[in-house]
């Protein structure tokens, strides 16, 4: 059994030392290699005092680099916490400050940042820079700045931390709806139930090569980098633009003979949009699986006829639980068919429809999915309260420690055991894959002192699920650029809105609320 | 107006450039700095093609054609004289 995330590197490296395991462009990494430089790192972590269960940052863009970062602060029995290199700094201190990060694994390129972070976060202690040998001239000098030559100087072997698969493993902040980001904590053993899975699932072997498209903050990460370690397949990183260059993620397929792909919905669309594949096209790849957002017949369609070799699937679940239910789709569907079903669950997950009463309903009827299980989210961090309000306690099994997670998520349970997925319970929304909570935009729009009133609401959009349009009520002459100069502070880029209007005041309900429903309405006719 | 010109307001007025119009120079990062992400390429796309009548096949969309307005302002020089 394997029930560690870097057990399955270790265990790779043992069988299959000269296997290639990770590449980036021209580089790559041997499982030795790889298993080499992640023992030195959890050294070097270890001698600058880490204790078990820390919360080490991982800031860097995807590379050779933040790979060997996530296993090294695994094996020195941390949590990593990755920091999305393109968000706003402020964001960036929120979550260093939130759970207490002291050590930050880093690229020679987000320099830049270090100083203001540093600034912002009293209890930094260490930026470990993985890509820079010398010492850098622009480092803070509040922090101690170490680079690989410190971690090529520690011993190769494994460090002395015992790690069982209830330890905390991984935090990811998703978008919270109070204006700050929330995190998710994930113990070892809520990951690999589902990594796993996958593999036996889609019969990930040796010969496999891995694409990892996804950002390190994103659960999808997750299959791409231990699905590949578990089975001793090697994973690929796609280049940073590859998601908006459509040609360019096809070369990148056909250059590195990607045979497993694991994308968001809007990924494949602009794939099989604008990169002239063709039938015959990517000889190599042999299972698409999808996830993040729902994904319109009409593409998956086109995409399953122009790949008819290729299997496909979708895998369905919030960060809290990654992936909970899948389906396999067979078959292309009719081009005007309602999005494709998400199936049920995965081995070793119990789902059920429950509804406002509390009860199971049958097959039928719509109701929240609830997940039961090894996949169940730890909770959020230092936020006992939001945790208790989804990770409740088995409504139907007493006096057992079982918590089971309400998804938010209204489904129905089809005749033939599969789930259809109908909306939301509450404000969130998904673009191009990323979870996005309205009132958190809107939580950043009112920190301008000029906005009186602000909505934003989701315009349902077939490429990438939604567009955001954001109604602004001031008495100032707030100018739009001011605006966004001051949301990019605070917020990442794929949560600024792409629309704002300008108005004296917005319409409001019979109770006096903020008529969203009216805003929305209006805001999908003029795009009609 | 010229050409760099065009494509520097429209970056700054419909994509929202988030910095000081100064700093956006003919050179500055467009990609590298993300302010052309999946959704801003595409808007720049029917921006290029409406306003000098050019049509941008799939081949051209490549990061070497948009990571500068300079880049940007040569693709569609290309486009027009081909």
């Amino acid at each position: 059994m394997t029930y560690l995330l870097h057990e399955c590197l270790q265990k790779s490296a043992e069988r299959a030392p000269d296997t290639v395991a990770v590449v980036d462009g021209e580089r790559s990494l041997t499982y030795a290699e790889l298993d080499g430089l992640t023992n030195r790192l959890a050294n070097l972590l270890v001698e600058r005092g880490v204790r078990k269960g820390d919360r080490v940052g991982l800031y860097i863009r995807k590379s050779l680099e933040a790979v060997v970062g996530v296993y090294g602060i695994l094996k020195a029995g941390c949590a990593y916490v990755p920091l999305d290199p393109e968000a706003p700094v402020e964001r960036l201190a929120y979550i260093i400050g939130n759970c207490g990060i002291e050590h930050v694994v880093t690229g020679a390129d987000r320099n830049e940042a270090w100083s203001e972070l540093a600034a912002r976060s009293p209890g930094l202690r260490s930026f470990i820079v993985l890509d820079a040998a010398d010492p850098l001239p622009t480092a803070p000098t509040s922090v101690d700045v170490l680079t690989a030559a410190a971690v090529e100087q520690q011993a190769g072997d494994r460090p002395r931390v015992t790690v069982i698969d209830r330890d905390l493993g991984i935090i990811l902040y998703t978008s919270g709806s109070t204006g700050q980001p929330k995190g998710v904590m994930l113990s070892h053993e809520n990951v690999m139930n589902f990594v796993c899975w996958a593999v036996q699932e889609f019969e990930v072997g040796e010969s496999d090569r891995l694409s990892q498209i996804a950002p390190l903050h994103f659960d999808l990460s997750t299959f791409d980098i231990y699905g590949a370690a578990l089975a001793g397949a090697s994973v690929h990183l796609a280049p940073r633009q590859a998601t908006m260059f459509p040609m360019q993620m096809r070369r990148f397929l056909e250059e590195h003979e990607i045979t497993v792909m694991y994308a968001v919905p809007s990924v494949l669309t602009m794939l099989v949009e604008r990169a002239k594949l063709e039938v015959g096209s990517l000889p190599a790849l042999r299972t698409i699986l999808f996830a993040g957002e729902v994904f319109p017949s009409k593409f998956l369609s086109r995409i399953m006829r122009v790949l008819p070799d290729v299997e496909f699937a979708n895998l369905y679940g919030p960060t809290e639980t990654n992936v909970c239910t899948y389906y396999r789709v067979t078959e292309p569907p009719s081009e005007e068919d309602p999005p494709i079903s998400i199936g049920a669950a995965i081995d070793n997950l119990e789902t059920f429809v429950v509804g406002p009463d509390g009860s199971v309903l049958p097959p039928g009827e719509v109701g929240e999915l609830y997940v039961r299980g090894a996949s169940v989210m730890l909770g959020y961090w230092g936020d006992p309260e939001r945790t208790a309000r989804t990770r409740v306690p088995n409504p139907f099994v007493e006096g057992l420690d079982d918590p089971v997670y309400r998804t938010g998520d209204l489904v129905r349970e089809e005749p033939d055991g599969n789930y259809t997925f109908l909306g939301r319970r509450d404000n969130q929304i998904k673009s191009r894959g990323y979870r996005i909570e309205l009132g958190d935009i809107e939580a950043a729009i009112y920190r301008h002192p000029d906005v009186v009133e602000c909505a934003v609401v989701a315009i349902p959009d077939e490429q990438i699920t939604n567009r955001l349009k954001a109604f602004i009520a001031t008495e100032t002459d707030l100018g739009l650029h001011e605006l966004v100069s001051s949301l990019s502070q605070h917020l990442p880029k794929y949560m600024i809105p792409g629309e704002f209007e300008f108005r004296s005041a917005l319409p409001k309900t019979t109770t006096g609320k903020i008529d969203r429903q009216a805003l929305t309405q209006s805001a999908i006719q003029e795009n009609q | 107006m010229t050409l760099s010109s065009q494509i520097r307001n429209f970056i700054i007025e419909d994509l929202q450039f988030p910095g000081s119009p100064d700093t956006l120079t003919d050179d500055y990062p467009l990609l590298e700095r993300e302010i052309l992400d999946s959704m801003g390429i595409f808007q720049m796309v029917s921006f290029l093609e409406g306003e000098f009548g050019i049509e941008i096949d799939d081949e051209d969309l490549l990061p070497e054609n948009f990571e500068t307005i300079e880049a940007i302002a040569r693709l569609v020089d290309t486009k027009r004289g081909g």
